[in-house]
């Protein structure tokens, strides 16, 4: 089995130009300053590669030349990649051939990546084919067979069957390297097949070959001497001098299998004559060895030993350590049958250096292939990784930009907010420090403000003519509001016009001009709901107004509904001379103070509604009152007349008089229950008389008025607290009333004295008396306890059926008016 | 000679109890065999004396009246009661019949008509003056009620109650001072009062607005 495959695709191709013409056109070339460097990269590419089959040293410095213009591009920005890729073919190629199989692998392998790349598939059944053959070389038949599968895949997609002729031939290589005869001859048969249709008289030469060789191996020698006799007639015929060398060798070799010795040694010696010839000592080293041990075998020691010497001596030359070794071997045997055992043994160490020599070369060789196939494969991971990383980095580098550019956005937005915001803030700062030195006045006037609501309020509180409260009023308001005139108009009873109610500062003029103001039209109807103050610097012009408000001489006006919720009530008008309109603080103080009116009309109001109710129910009682005294009493009468008048009919004298007696007395009794309660109807007016008067008129309203000349002792006291006086004075009536209508007396004695910071009363009659035991409850007697507990003092009842009442009270003197 | 009718008197009036005792003599047919001062005196006496006649006034301290009639109809249902009293109300006259009382008289009828009824009643009858058996013939006037009012006259009358003066209502409701006149004329009808300070009373006591 020839050992490579020695075939490139373009070796044939019937549009290749020869070298000659090649070399012409490039000298051509380089005598032009303006040659285009890409031609003459693919000029010179195309020169190594038809040379590299002829003259490997020319080829490998052609195919630098042209790897080192492809990668500089000097007229050209881009490097030449394809140029560079073809380059790379050519040169490992001739490293596979020279057996540098590391540099070789490297140099394919780069290939391999720059076609795949740039997708370059004519270039790559041929680096497929290089890099299969170097593993084959090396003994990394697995991987090795896998380029080769690679190889034909490519071949059969582009459709080309020489390149599949190609790939298959060597897949036939590989199945043989691999021990696989069978198949390997299969292959072979099959590609033969397929040169044949197309012509392709290289892989017909070379598969006739390989069948030879083949079929000897397999011992079938008849089969093999075909395919070698074939082989040589294809190969003369195409003029293929090396395959014409092979042919002869492997025909010699099925001779000498087949015993004959003479046909062996006739074409062994053609080959090589042959070889030498050609020049080609690689052919013909192996050939010395075979024809020495066809001499061994004829016992023709000295030709033997001659031959194997000169195959040595020529391995040697060539650097063919695999032969070498062979040779070295087989001068060792034959020393060895020649009985001088001493160059027996000298042979046979230098065959056992060689071999190792050539086994450590070759695993070191193995090892540098991994290393280079490891490194291109670590630099392809490593060249993806950094693409992959390169365009994550931009994507992330694009992210980062547009997040910086929308960052970037929103700060100017920020700083824009920010700057706004210290103007705001620097505004709002120089008003506050307005503020703050206005603040002082502002306080002043508030507390007045503030004074001025706390005495309104208070006015409110107070039951006194409205009179009065209006003209106090006024007189605050003036203050506060700094006005020149004031004004009060309220509703007449059937809501036509306006009245003045109090005026502060109106001239007579003004006075009686607004005394009354009709209402009409616009103005009518803005004071019949509650409206917003009216205010003007211009008063002449605020025609809402009645002609009557718009007083002459006055600019400024300021008029605010007196109201109390949504009801209007009347108005407050105040005037300036001067057009000084009311700022917004007085505005709101009038508007509020108005209001204040409001609320002060509707307390009075309602307190004159209380007092009426209060009357009524006043009266109620009395009524109450008349039936459950008088009317008995009256009842009585008639009762006392009939028996009287029966007593008269009947001449029963006694139960006249008796009839009689009881009419006087009962007479009498209702005649004091009515002065008490013409009385109550009629009270004296305690606030207005004082305590001592006050009692003094009931004695003589009721008590004298009924007979009863009540003895009197009032002591001349000072003027006590109203609240005082008024629960003495009800305790002193209770029980003068308890008198008149239950004790039926004619003595009655009243005492108010003032004894050791005490005030001491005493309330004395010789009437009927009763039990205090029994009636402790009545309603007359507890209601005095509880007055006088009220005032701090003590309440003693002295009484007893028949022998009159004796009431007496201490009460400690008031510390206000202790002094 | 026919018997005497043993009368008892419960009045918390002194001058009524002795003007009573003066009048209902043997003379005329009856006979005073007790005096009560309160509710409660007259049950006990009631139930000790058993009269014939019991004369009651119906206010009385401790028990009133109608209480009283109660407890003593309770004690014994033959009791025969008459009210005499200065009050002529409905409520109150219905409050004593349907206690039990047979008679009910006011203080200012005469005492023939008190001789005449105390006699009635001892006979077993019912006693009701006719001017309170007409008031008691008429239909109950109810209280006055707020679905009696139309929706205006509840705006109204709440206004009278707050003391408003009928310009100030007109005002408020915006409507003409005599819409408001007729609006509180039909108010008072209707709660049967002769001014606006009773409407306003009536109105607060039943709740009206």
């Amino acid at each position: 089995m020839l050992r490579c495959s020695v075939s490139h695709g373009q070796g044939d191709m019937a549009t290749t130009p020869t070298i000659a013409e090649l070399e012409s056109r490039l000298t051509e070339l380089d005598g032009r300053w303006d040659a285009d460097s890409h031609m003459k990269v693919e000029l010179l590419n195309d020169l190594a590669w038809l040379l590299s089959d002829v003259d490997m040293h020319r080829a490998y410095a052609l195919g630098e030349q042209a790897l080192v213009l492809a990668a500089t591009a000097a007229n050209d920005t881009a490097p030449h990649h394809a140029g560079i890729a073809a380059s790379l073919r050519t040169l490992g190629y001739i490293n596979l051939r020279l057996g540098n199989h590391p540099l070789g692998l490297g140099q394919l392998l780069k290939a391999l990546e720059v076609c795949e790349t740039l997708h370059l598939t004519a270039l790559l059944p041929d680096v497929l084919d290089g890099i299969a053959s170097i593993y084959v070389q090396t003994g990394e038949l697995p991987v090795a067979l896998d380029y080769a599968h690679r190889q034909l895949a490519v071949a059969q997609k582009i459709g080309d069957k020489r390149l599949i002729a190609n790939a298959q031939n060597n897949m036939a290589n590989l199945y043989y390297a691999m021990g696989d005869l069978d198949r390997s001859l299969e292959t072979l048969q099959n590609n033969l097949c397929i040169a044949d249709e197309i012509g392709f008289d290289r892989i017909k030469a070379l598969s006739l070959l390989n069948l030879a060789d083949g079929y000897r191996m397999k011992g079938e020698n008849e089969r093999a001497l075909d395919y070698g006799q074939r082989a040589l007639a294809v190969s003369r015929a195409a003029g293929f001098a090396i395959f014409e060398i092979y042919a002869k060798e492997f025909t010699g070799k099925i001779y000498r299998q087949m015993g004959n010795a003479e046909a062996a040694l006739a074409n062994l010696e053609s080959a090589r004559l042959l070889s030498v010839a050609a020049g080609s000592k690689v052919t013909e080293a192996p050939i010395l060895l075979d024809l020495g041990e066809v001499y061994r075998d004829l016992q023709r020691i000295d030709l033997a030993l001659a031959s194997f010497q000169h195959g040595a001596a020529l391995a040697a030359e060539i650097d063919a350590k695999s032969e070498q070794s062979t040779a070295y071997r087989l001068l060792a045997e034959l020393y060895e049958e020649m009985g001088d055992t001493a160059q027996a043994l000298a042979y046979y160490k230098q065959h056992q250096a060689l071999k190792e020599l050539v086994t450590g070369e070759k695993a070191e060789q193995r090892l540098q292939i991994l290393q280079v196939a490891h490194d291109t494969k670590s630099a392809r991971q490593e060249a993806e990784l950094a693409r992959l990383r390169a365009a994550e980095l931009l994507s992330l580098n694009e992210r980062l930009e547009q997040e910086v550019e929308q960052r970037t956005a929103e700060l100017t937005q920020t700083v824009a907010q920010l700057q706004q915001e210290i103007t705001v803030r620097e505004r709002a700062e120089a008003d506050l420090r307005q503020f703050a030195a206005t603040l002082e006045q502002r306080v002043a006037v508030r507390t007045d403000e503030l004074a001025t609501f706390f005495d309104l309020t208070l006015l409110a509180g107070q039951a006194v003519d409205l009179h009065d409260i209006f003209a106090q009023v006024l007189a605050r308001i003036m203050e506060v509001t700094r006005s020149r005139a004031l004004c009060i108009h309220l509703f007449n009873a059937d809501h036509t016009a306006l009245e003045m109610a109090s005026q502060q500062n109106l001239s007579d003029d003004a006075a009686a001009l607004l005394h009354t103001a009709p209402l009409k039209s616009n103005f009518a109807h803005w004071m019949q709901q509650a409206n917003d103050p009216l205010v003007t610097t211009n008063l002449a012009a605020l025609t809402l107004l009645p002609p009557a408000f718009r007083l002459p001489g006055f600019q400024t006006y300021l008029g605010a509904q007196i109201k109390i919720g949504s009801q209007v009530m009347g108005l407050l008008s105040c005037y300036r001379f001067t057009n000084r309109g009311y700022g917004l603080d007085e505005i709101a103080l009038v508007t509020a103070l108005a209001e204040q009116l409001g609320l002060m009309l509707e307390t009075q109001r309602l307190r004159q509604h209380a007092q009426a109710i209060a009357v009524v129910e006043e009266r109620q009682r009395l009524a109450r009152d008349l039936h459950d005294s008088v009317t008995q009493s009256l009842y009585s009468l008639t009762l006392f007349s009939r028996a009287g008048r029966e007593a008269a009919e009947d001449g029963d004298a006694a139960r006249l008089q008796h009839s009689l007696a009881e009419l006087e007395h009962n007479t009498l009794h209702a005649l004091r229950e009515m002065r008490l309660l013409l009385y109550e109807l009629r009270p004296a007016d305690l606030e207005q008389e004082g305590l001592a008067r006050a009692i003094q008129l009931r004695l003589d309203t009721v008590e004298r008025r009924v007979g009863l000349q009540p003895q009197v002792y009032l002591a001349d006291l000072p003027p006590l607290p109203p609240n005082f006086e008024v629960e003495l004075y009800h305790v002193i009536v209770e029980a003068l009333n308890n008198v008149i209508k239950h004790a039926a007396a004619s003595r009655l004695r009243v005492e108010l004295v003032e004894r050791d910071g005490c005030l001491h009363l005493c309330i004395e009659d010789n009437g009927n008396g009763f039990d205090p035991e029994q009636r402790k409850g009545g309603l007359g007697l507890r209601n005095m306890r509880e007055r006088v507990a009220r005032l701090h003092g003590e309440i003693a009842i002295a009484s007893a059926p028949g022998s009159g009442t004796r009431l007496e009270a201490t009460i400690p003197y008031p510390a206000e008016t202790r002094q | 000679m026919t018997e005497l009718i043993r009368i008892l008197i419960a009045d918390d009036h002194f001058v009524v109890r002795q003007g009573l005792a003066t009048l209902l003599v043997p003379r005329n047919g009856m006979q005073v065999v007790g005096e009560a001062a309160t509710g409660a005196e007259a049950v006990e006496l009631a139930l000790t004396l058993r009269p014939d006649v019991i004369l009651m006034d119906m206010i009385m301290p401790e028990l009133d009246g109608a209480a009283a009639i109660a407890r003593i109809k309770a004690q014994n249902p033959a009791a025969r009661i008459l009210v005499l009293t200065s009050f002529g109300e409905r409520e109150k006259v219905a409050a004593a019949l349907q206690a039990g009382a047979a008679g009910y008289l006011l203080k200012d009828s005469s005492p023939d008509d008190l001789f005449a009824a105390i006699r009635s009643v001892h006979r077993g009858n019912l006693v009701i003056p006719q001017e309170l058996a007409k008031e008691l013939m008429q239909p109950p006037p109810s209280a006055p009620t707020a679905s009696q009012f139309t929706a205006r006259e509840l705006d109204v009358l709440r206004l009278l109650v707050q003391g408003k003066s009928n310009p100030e209502i007109a005002q408020e409701l915006f409507i003409s001072a005599t819409t408001v006149r007729s609006h509180i004329t039909s108010i008072l009808t209707k709660l049967n009062v002769a001014n606006r300070t009773q409407a306003a009373l009536v109105a607060q006591e039943q709740q009206l607005v």
